[in-house]
């Protein structure tokens, strides 16, 4: 089990925990207020206990965080761990929350960080002399074959930081204003980490699928 | 959805990584009962809970009082269970303990390993989970209780000491006990009152590779000596695999790598081959993919052990066994991650061969059915239309 205390599990480049009472504004993730939320902030200003609320959001948004974590860390044990560590995070800090109406991006960036946390201790690259061989596997006729595993491997090579970036940004679909909220940077910190994502998969621009990622990382650098 | 999003590699990414709603059912069942675990204890912990460090304090400073006391220590009345007085201390894994203030211990070991802990007086209170490989002990005047997960209360007396039962099983261990210990187990009917004491084997043994011979003599000196030496090779190989370190891991591997009696996990096994795979040791790394499925058999580590060995296969050339690797795939794993993968590769190598063009038919309107806009979706239309 991991830890689940925010201030430690929780800390990005500069150690500050995704913050539940301050600047959690519209402007900081995913601005739109859902539905499932605006029942959730109903139940909190009625006075629900906080194991209720918890009980509550993880009924509503735990299927989000689960697949969000797994596409970040890329396997569902740890995505699992990760979704726990939420949760748990949640329940610690329920009362913390000044507009209950933004949970979802509050749960969000919790993924976030967990995620950040969790890739850096298993920074996992044993993969990465597998690239060029898996893709040979691909005969002509089958054009995406390996696509999946190539792309499993291709962000393998990234530092987390980028890793994330790229995932929020173009396999989650955020805007960067939104993916820059939820890693709590800024907008040309998050360009920047796709800029380097790209550099480090140009030496491997001769595999088509990594070319492509390339292209589509490039094209999607503004707004 | 148009073409472009299929020629998209971060959005076919996003669809293999996507959740299942059984998936998604089981992660939840686990997560919801794991969260109610953590509020209530949480809800008990509200006192506040006392760091072990502190407690070796707290129990010693407890001593010195009561050994200035004109109240003998054996004739203070005993200990009450959960008093207010009491100190808790934390274990890993969730499990943990209190400490009567007249008590004197010292921990002798705590990590993620289990725990020793020496009672020199008083008595000590402990539950804790069973897990597999972590030992919870108390020695207490040469004697050594074991728990097999279970709650449980040691009181030092000098001799035999008193041990209370509350839940589970415990082994005492010692110098007037046979050789294999006494298996004590609470009774059901009163589970908080002593424990009956019996002589029956013990259905669930503790953990594996402890020493009965060592731990049964009289006043035996804590047996870590041998855990403070170096690990086993295959133990650091698997340290190594799990930190990332491939090059050092394939390094420690012995050269019968893989038997499957390493005890490691099919992830382990699945992370191994690949690494080795890397080294270019295909044939390890083959069998180090099948091993991952004897394992565990069912276990997501055994479909993508099932894909790669497949790719493998057909890497050298050998498309018969690849096609059928992959039949396994997608009759174990038919909504897996990888089943699109499985299933296009699966055609394209049956479109191969005239012999299985038929089988290919087959997959190119099962894959036309399930994956209408898959990225093999071109291929499947061009086996289904034109072979």
């Amino acid at each position: 089990m991991t830890s689940s205390n925010p201030s430690s599990a929780l800390s990005v480049d500069d150690g500050s925990p995704p913050s539940s009472r301050e600047a959690l504004g519209p402007a900081q993730g995913p601005s739109r207020i859902e539905p499932d939320a605006l029942a959730w902030s109903e139940r909190f200003r009625g006075g629900a206990t906080d194991s209720e609320l918890v009980e509550a959001a993880f009924s509503a948004f735990s299927a989000r965080i689960f697949s969000t974590a797994k596409r970040i860390v890329g396997n569902s044990v740890e995505a699992e761990e990760i979704a726990q560590d939420v949760f748990e995070t949640l329940l610690t800090t329920v009362r913390n929350l000044r507009d209950p109406t933004l949970i979802v991006g509050y749960l969000l960036r919790c993924t976030v960080f967990a995620s950040l946390r969790h890739l850096r201790r298993s920074r996992r690259r044993q993969n990465v002399h597998a690239l060029a061989s898996w893709t040979l596997a691909t005969d002509d006729r089958a054009r995406d074959a390996a696509t999946v595993l190539t792309v499993q491997e291709a962000l393998a090579r990234l530092a987390p930081e980028e890793r994330v970036a790229i995932i929020l940004r173009y396999v989650e679909g955020y805007s960067l204003d939104e993916a820059s909220a939820l890693m709590e940077t800024s907008v040309s910190t998050v360009q920047r980490h796709v800029r380097r994502a790209q550099e480090k998969w140009r030496p491997l621009a001769e595999n088509d699928v990594v070319q492509r990622m390339i292209d589509r990382a490039g094209a999607g650098t503004t707004r | 959805m148009s073409t472009d999003d299929d020629d998209d590699p971060f959005l076919l990414y996003a669809r293999a990584q996507s959740v299942g709603s059984e998936e998604l059912e089981r992660m939840q069942l686990r997560l919801r009962a794991r969260l109610l675990v953590h509020a209530k204890r949480r809800a008990r912990r509200s006192t506040a809970a006392l760091a072990l460090g502190s407690v070796a304090v707290l129990a010693t400073t407890a001593w010195l009082f009561a050994s200035r006391s004109e109240v003998p220590t054996a004739e203070r009345p005993p200990s009450t269970p959960n008093a207010i007085e009491n100190t808790r201390i934390e274990l890993a894994h969730g499990s943990w303990g209190e400490v009567t203030p007249d008590a004197e211990i010292r921990i002798e070991k705590n990590d993620r390993f289990g725990a020793e802990i020496g009672l020199l007086r008083g008595s000590i209170e402990l539950s804790v989970h069973r897990i597999d490989g972590v030992r919870w002990r108390v020695r207490s005047a040469g004697y050594v209780v074991e728990a097999i997960g279970t709650r449980f209360r040691v009181r030092h007396t000098g001799g035999e000491p008193e041990v209370t039962v509350e839940r589970g099983a415990v082994r005492v261990m010692g110098p007037t006990l046979p050789p294999d210990g006494k298996t004590l187990r609470a009774s059901s009917a009163a589970a908080s009152s002593s424990a009956t004491s019996s002589t029956q084997p013990d259905p669930h043994p503790p953990s594996r590779g402890r020493s009965d011979a060592t731990a049964t003599r009289p006043a035996p000196a804590p047996d870590r000596a041998s855990e403070g030496k170096e690990r086993p090779p295959l133990e650091r190989a698997r340290l190594a695999l799990r930190r990332g370190d491939s090059r050092t891991m394939v390094a420690l591997l012995p050269q019968d790598f893989p038997t499957g009696r390493e005890g490691w996990s099919a992830a382990d096994y699945l992370n191994a081959g690949d690494a080795l795979r890397g080294s270019g040791d295909q044939t390890r790394a083959e069998k180090s993919y099948e091993v991952a499925c004897s394992v565990s058999p069912r276990s997501e580590a055994c479909g993508v052990g099932l894909v790669k060995r497949a790719i493998l296969r057909a890497e050298a050339g050998d498309r018969a066994n690849a096609v059928t690797l992959l039949s396994r795939y997608l009759e174990h794993h038919p909504q897996g991650e990888l089943a699109s993968e499985a299933l296009g590769r699966r055609m394209l190598w049956n479109a191969e061969r005239e012999t299985t063009r038929d089988e290919a038919r087959r997959d190119a309107a099962m894959y036309l059915r399930r994956w209408p806009r898959g990225p093999r979706a071109a291929d499947a239309r061009r086996i289904a239309g034109h072979l």
